[in-house]
């Protein structure tokens, strides 16, 4: 079931909505396994062991009928997990609806697209899917996650929503930023990403330039977050 | 002795974004026009000093931990809502925040707390 919560992107969009599977997911490295037992245990008592079923695939499934095994107490029968489940739909349609009005009103210029989405989410733990889908519908283009960013660095929509943050903390951090065909800086017309690293910027070869430099906007097709950091790694 | 938050402040914070938000003529060479060498864009100043600004460990409790006075920091602080509050009513196109008098506005403030904060006995910092 642990191999479920953590690979399984259709539990993205509850975690506005649930806060301890917010927290589960979001700081799954950090927090101890003691605690994620009981993060898992509340969250299952309080929305139901068929919330695993809603999250889909077959292996919710199987972790459904590994923790009903487990614990006969918490079997459903057939009755009361069509009831939860209505439940479940509609704590999972709440985050969405309320996300699609905002974007509605975005893209129909009744609000600014930077501005308002940023202070609207700024505040918000989200997934790289929730951050993807936001980008995606206020028609904002986003790059692939480069290669290698562990599962545990926080993903953020840069305050002026051209693109995407990824960070271990406020000292290292890497932005990827689609490319912005009107500037006047050649760096900035094909994508690229910058890392950054307390001392600065690293170049393409992991050396620590200016933030300001030409060569701390490393084009995307030749960032390579692994080569970077046996450079200079971020957790020392 | 520096500290290593307090470096990252004075290196990342002050000598870099601030420094870049209260020099107008940086702006209109690199921003607008692309001279070079450096590369940098509006976009990238709000980018950087809202996240910086914003992970800064309580600062409001904290500034002497980054050798601050406390009217250092509440000039710092103004800044900071000035420029959130320009965020929301700048226009998309550089060319026109570089024409805009309320950006004047903060680019002078902002030179204001750079030269303050950038006497602070810190960092042998390069430019």
């Amino acid at each position: 079931m642990i191999q479920f919560i953590q690979d399984n992107s259709a539990l993205d969009s509850l975690q506005a909505v649930i806060p301890e599977l917010g927290e589960l997911i979001g700081n799954w490295d950090e927090i101890s396994d003691f605690r994620k037992g009981e993060l898992i245990g509340t969250t299952v008592g309080k929305y139901g062991l068929d919330l695993f079923l809603f999250a889909g695939a077959t292996k919710g499934i199987k972790a459904f009928h590994e923790i009903r095994t487990a614990n006969a107490i918490l079997t459903l029968d057939t009755m009361k997990f069509l009831e939860k489940r209505k439940v479940l739909q509609e704590i999972s349609s709440q985050w969405k609806s309320k996300t699609a009005l905002e974007l509605k009103k975005i893209q129909s210029g009744e609000l600014l697209p930077n501005k308002e989405l940023y202070k609207k989410y700024r505040s918000q733990k989200l997934s790289e899917h929730q951050v993807r889908k936001i980008l995606h519908e206020a028609e904002s283009r986003t790059l692939p996650r480069p290669k290698g960013i562990p599962k545990d660095w926080e993903v953020s929509i840069s305050k002026n929503v051209k693109g995407m943050r990824y960070s271990y903390n406020e000292h290292y951090s890497i932005r990827v930023q689609p490319a912005n065909p009107a500037s006047s800086n050649p760096a900035q017309r094909v994508d690229y990403v910058i890392h950054m690293i307390p001392e600065g910027a690293l170049d393409k070869y992991g050396n620590i330039v200016s933030r300001k430099s030409m060569e701390s906007h490393i084009p995307f097709i030749e960032y390579d977050f692994q080569k970077l950091i046996q450079s200079v790694p971020y957790d020392k | 002795m520096i500290n290593k938050k307090s470096h990252f402040f004075y290196n990342s914070i002050i000598h870099d974004v601030i420094k870049e938000i209260s020099d107008i003529n940086f702006q209109k060479r690199i921003w607008i026009r692309g001279e070079g060498p450096e590369c940098s864009s509006f976009g990238e100043v709000v980018n950087n000093f809202f996240d910086y600004y914003e992970a800064l460990d309580n600062i409001h409790l904290n500034y002497k931990e980054y050798n601050l006075t406390k009217q250092q920091y509440l000039k710092l602080d103004a800044l900071y809502k000035k420029f959130d509050e320009y965020f929301d009513i700048s226009p998309e196109n550089e060319d026109e925040v570089i024409q805009d008098p309320r950006w004047h506005e903060i680019v002078a403030f902002a030179k204001d707390v750079y030269a303050d904060l950038s006497k602070n006995p810190k960092l042998d910092m390069q430019d």
